[in-house]
């Protein structure tokens, strides 16, 4: 029976690479289910392919499918084969967290649309000093990230903290989507308030207005 | 071309054209959302990103 084997750091790689897959796979349909208009993003998909390819060149030297490279030449083979398939998987990582986290930043902007800054900061105190540097901080990062995507297997704990950054800003869009009712009676509440002052200030100023004018009135009669 | 060529030959890089895959959509099993047009070209995905990116935080 033919077997065969990985030494340890292939099998490491390996299993990172399978999870890191899952974890960009994962992304893909979340991308899919957030986007506005449900769309895919079909570049990712051309860059599985290419990881896919670059896989399969790994698997032909350990399976010997393939003649033609000789045994001191395989281990290389296979870490630069692994580390394009890597290079692959980031390219279609980076780009749909990165649109991930402007749809998410998008939604968010939706949400607190139409309210004003002392609505904002009375129900959600925590919006102005912690959620939108965070997000804009978040947003800086991707487009950092965006110009160095062919890093290798060295990129992955990188990726990995990208990864967290996607869930805290999903944290951020729930506490405002929490926070909505507060918002909702807050504006209503400011509104009620603003309208009952600026009615309080009319009748002030007609009542002022007679007084002027019956004074007046007083005046040019004695 | 020989087998053992055939294994370090890249993909030819693949411009999605939304045209033409609509254009083949029914010839071709896959994905739904792409033949029914539900996808991003490179260029629309970049103008999306910038789109979105547009976007004030209040």
């Amino acid at each position: 029976m033919f077997m065969f084997s990985f030494s340890e750091e292939e099998l490491k790689e390996f299993k990172k690479l399978t999870e890191l897959y899952l974890a960009i796979k994962e992304k893909v349909i979340y991308l899919e289910e957030i986007d506005p208009d449900l769309k895919t993003p079909a570049q990712a998909l051309t860059e599985f392919r290419d990881a896919l390819d670059h896989i399969m060149r790994v698997l032909s030297v350990k399976l010997d499918v393939r003649a033609g490279i000789p045994d001191k030449k395989k281990e290389e083979y296979i870490t630069k084969n692994l580390s394009k398939a890597y290079d692959h998987l980031f390219r279609a990582g980076y780009d749909v967290l990165d649109m991930c986290s402007l749809i998410i930043r998008s939604k968010i902007a939706g949400e607190l649309e139409g309210y004003e800054v002392e609505v904002i900061n009375t129900a959600l105190p925590e919006y102005y000093p912690i959620i939108k540097p965070g997000i804009e901080e978040i947003t800086e990062e991707f487009v950092k990230a965006r110009k160095g995507k062919d890093v290798g297997i060295s990129g992955l704990e990188n990726f990995d903290l990208y990864l967290e950054q996607i869930d805290k800003l999903k944290g951020y869009y729930k506490k405002i989507l929490k926070a909505q009712p507060s918002l909702i009676e807050i504006s209503k509440k400011t509104k009620e308030t603003k309208w009952k002052n600026l009615i309080i200030v009319a009748i002030l100023g007609i009542i002022g207005g007679v007084a002027v004018a019956y004074l007046a009135n007083l005046f040019i009669k004695s | 071309m020989p087998k053992e060529e055939v294994w370090d030959r890249n993909y030819p890089r693949v411009k999605i054209d939304r045209e033409l895959t609509l254009k083949y959509a029914n010839r071709h099993r896959g994905s739904i959302r792409i033949s029914t047009g539900l996808f991003y070209t490179k260029e629309e995905f970049e103008k999306q990103k910038r789109d979105l990116l547009r976007k004030k935080l209040p």
